[in-house]
């Protein structure tokens, strides 16, 4: 099963993603409608923020959503969001979400939808902070790493990090869930 | 679509209109309208400091589009370091936000009446109050500006504390290493009482073939991380040049008196990227990531982050004040970048008072104390500080070379490096007859982003050249035949790019592989939907240069201003080109040819077919009864131009 995954040491902050994701799904450079965010807090901070879905195994706003409107399509583990079914201002999912990767957008929040299976934004990130990884479902549900896909090897630096094919163990990737 | 908006600061009034259609397409954007805009909204009578001069801000025709590097944006006005033509790009994020808040164009004019700053949003300009700013350096009003709007993801352009006491060299910073640095934009700014100019918005930029332009979008990003250069710009960024100079013999060494020096090898890119290197940033849509983060232990024991350096503030610090020590170099980048400072003209401040000093004809009674030996630490820091706080030497300078020089005597500003009054990077290039040419004839002062044929360094094939540029060009750097056409072409490639807001990291000007005018004519007809020949588009290079020209005859400059410094015609003292330098007899000839082939006189002066076949002659009008102006300094620090003898 195919996840986006992000390193956010790799990142240079160049929005290349926000760019393309907006581009891909609504014809426009409408930043806000784009289903990634790359935030920088201080001008001078070197590392940044990353809001994107994962497809996490546990999904905590799957289980807040009172409607429905968030649903994982089973056979690829995509959470879909239909915003016709969100209650007038409900909104449970956005702090539910631990990777804030429910946005607002330009017309009600948008959330990441994978492209099918082949991201824009993956294409442009040159640096590989984006980049997608198949992972197999575990009977409890936990996301393991089963094999590299479309992982292209970076010679160049990334952020301090000599960039080289992904190790078994990931340190520095975000996790899947908090760990509680 | 986009706007432009006349902004002016005396009664806080804003205008807001398209921009006209005619203006597209003749100078397409960025600096290309900024050029125009400034040719008439100043005269040769305007005090750079005054209320009179107009600051314009323009974002590139394909800036903030989902595009490979369209990140850039100008700052244009008349300078008040140079008392001509000012004019700087920036990258960053700022210029993209921009577009998104709305405007394309902004012209700011007069002076406010207490400091503000501008608060421009999804189409709307407000004037705020900046009083409490007034502590701040630059990244702090930044992070400030942001706070008080309440949105991490404003972006801002300001000015430090430099910028505010009205030092000729001031630059306006974005973010922590970006900067519109050269001919003094933040002492404009400062001038005007305008602090800051905040960015915002959501809004769409127009995309005439969206599935055209995604076409594009991939193939110039597929060219650009597919050449050879694109990783070792991506890791090194401008420092690359560091390791080339500084093996190959044409470093710039104690203020351009050698081309090769002993200083310790630890002033090499690979130390800084081993030992300093923290992070790299990218600017908008730009795959290269060659903007370098640092984290230092100072000398004082103290950490510190900060962006950048780029090559021209380590090659200054470096060979030219003789300093190899990492940890001044970027305590001294980051001063600049905090307080404002255009590190360009801080680096040939200090490696010029350096020479002074050591040749006598400036004292410790001239320096408030400093002791301005070669590479030293509270030397450098001290000659900034000073000029920041506009105390001892630094209150000499704060008003730029031309005043110091006149204020010390003793034939001080002969040991400064310049043209047109701007001072030349740190690296020598008198071995590379193209580029002579080009630093000498560039429009703002001495410069490298104007017309420098950098792939004169690299010796490549007639072939390849003549593919290029239309006819074969020398791989003998050394050789003057045909080096005009290579200048020329740069030219046009440069003001091209700039128009667009593109990086030239990412154009032919770096490499051969990287995008050229017929790239720029795709992604323009994808975007906009107007159709340009590739011939056209040089042709709007040609304009904006013919528009530059014509600014700088109406300020009195002509062939006299287009000579490279008097240094490069002294033969280089080290390395395996000893002895090359720039022969005055084939110089002469070589900007006949230029001047020749652009279709200007011998004097320098555009000729009336040339203007009239790029529909300037109405701009050109006033050569009718030109007169030589002469530039010089009263003794309030403020230049006048004084009428010379009038010419034919």
């Amino acid at each position: 099963m195919l996840r986006l995954r992000v390193d956010r040491n790799k990142c240079t902050n160049c929005r290349f993603c926000e760019s393309a994701c907006a581009f891909t799904h609504v014809g426009q450079t409408v930043l806000k409608d784009s289903r990634i965010e790359v935030v920088q807090q201080a001008v001078e901070d070197q590392s940044y923020a990353i809001g994107v879905c994962h497809q996490c195994s546990l999904c905590p706003p799957l289980d807040v959503c009172p409607t429905g409107a968030l649903t994982r399509d089973p056979r690829t583990g995509i959470i879909h969001l239909d915003r016709a079914l969100c209650p007038p201002g409900c909104r449970l999912c956005v702090p539910a979400c631990p990777l804030a990767a429910i946005l607002d957008g330009t017309a009600g929040l948008i959330l990441c939808d994978f492209c099918g299976g082949e991201p824009e934004c993956v294409k442009v990130c040159y640096t590989e902070a984006l980049f997608v990884r198949e992972y197999t479902l575990t009977p409890r549900g936990l996301g393991k790493h089963a094999a590299t896909r479309g992982h292209r090897v970076a010679v160049t630096r990334g952020n301090g990090h000599q960039a080289e094919e992904p190790s078994a163990v990931m340190a520095s990737e975000t996790p899947d869930v908090p760990t509680s | 679509m986009n706007k432009m908006a006349v902004i002016d600061l005396t009664a806080r009034t804003v205008e807001v209109g398209g921009v006209p259609e005619d203006l597209r397409r003749r100078f397409l954007g960025g600096r290309g309208i900024n050029t125009h805009l400034l040719f008439h909204m100043v005269d040769e009578w305007t005090d750079p400091l005054g209320p009179e001069n107009v600051l314009l801000l323009g974002a590139g025709l394909l800036t903030g589009l989902p595009w490979v590097g369209g990140t850039r944006c100008n700052f244009t006005a008349k300078s008040p370091e140079t008392g001509h033509l000012g004019d700087s790009a920036a990258g960053g994020h700022f210029a993209a936000e921009l577009r998104f808040a709305g405007f394309d164009h902004l012209v700011m004019k007069g002076r406010a009446e207490r400091p503000v700053y501008l608060w421009i949003h999804d189409g709307r300009i407000e004037f705020r109050n900046a009083a409490h700013l007034e502590p701040l350096n630059s990244v702090e009003t930044q992070n400030a500006i942001k706070a008080e709007l309440g949105d991490v993801k404003i972006q801002v352009a300001a000015i430090g504390p430099a910028g505010r006491r009205l030092v000729r060299w001031a630059c306006v910073m974005h973010g922590v290493g970006d900067a519109w640095g050269r001919t003094g934009m933040g002492a404009v700014m400062g001038s005007k009482n305008l602090w800051a100019v905040a960015v915002r918005g959501n809004g769409a930029i127009p995309v005439a073939d969206p599935a055209r332009m995604m076409e594009v979008t991939q193939a110039h990003y597929a060219q650009i991380t597919g050449t050879k250069g694109f990783l070792a710009t991506s890791n090194y960024g401008t420092l690359i040049r560091l390791n080339n100079t500084r093996t190959q013999g044409y470093e710039g060494g104690f203020n351009h008196q050698q081309n090769m020096t002993e200083l310790s090898a630890e002033l090499d890119s690979d130390v800084f990227l081993d030992k300093y290197e923290s992070a790299k940033a990218s600017c908008f849509n730009c795959p290269t990531h060659c903007r370098h983060q640092h984290e230092v232990v100072l000398r004082d024991g103290t950490r510190k982050r900060g962006g950048g350096p780029e090559y021209y503030g380590v090659g200054g610090w470096g060979s030219q004040c003789g300093c190899s020590d990492w940890r001044t170099i970027l305590e001294a980048w980051d001063y600049c970048n905090e307080m404002g400072l255009d590190t360009g003209s801080a680096t040939a401040y200090t490696a010029w008072l350096m020479e002074l000093y050591e040749k006598g004809i400036i004292t410790e009674a001239d320096t408030g104390g400093l002791a301005l030996k070669w590479g030293d630490h509270d030397a450098i820091m001290g000659v900034l500080r000073q000029t920041v706080e506009g105390r001892g030497i630094g209150a000499l300078i704060a008003g730029g070379w031309m005043a110091a020089a006149r204020d010390i005597g003793r034939g001080a500003h002969r040991y400064f490096d310049h043209v047109k009054g701007l001072s030349i990077e740190c690296d020598d290039v008198r071995g590379h007859r193209a580029q002579v040419l080009g630093l000498a004839t560039a429009s703002r002062g001495a410069d490298h982003l104007r017309s420098r044929f950098t792939l004169e360094e690299f010796s490549l094939p007639e072939k390849v050249t003549e593919k290029l540029v239309g006819v074969p060009i020398p791989a003998d750097a050394l050789s003057y035949e045909n080096k005009e056409h290579a200048c020329i072409w740069t030219e046009n490639i440069c003001a091209v790019a700039d128009a667009l807001g593109m990086c030239k990291f990412l154009t032919k000007w770096l490499s051969v592989g990287l995008l050229g005018v017929g790239e720029f004519r795709d992604a323009i007809e994808a975007a906009t939907g107007t159709a340009f020949s590739v011939e056209e588009l040089v042709r709007v290079g040609d304009r904006v240069t013919n528009m530059e020209r014509l600014f700088l005859v109406r300020e009195g400059m002509s062939r006299k201003d287009d000579a490279p410094p008097e240094k490069f015609y002294r033969p280089w003292t080290h390395g395996p080109r000893a002895g090359t330098r720039v022969e005055p007899e084939a110089y002469e000839a070589l900007l006949d040819r230029y001047y020749a082939v652009r279709g200007w006189d011998r004097k320098g002066i555009p000729g009336g077919e040339t203007l009239r076949a790029l529909g300037l002659e109405k701009e050109g009008a006033f050569l009718a009864d030109r007169r030589e102006v002469r530039f010089v300094w009263n003794d309030a620090g403020k230049e006048g131009a004084v009428h010379a003898a009038a010419q034919g």
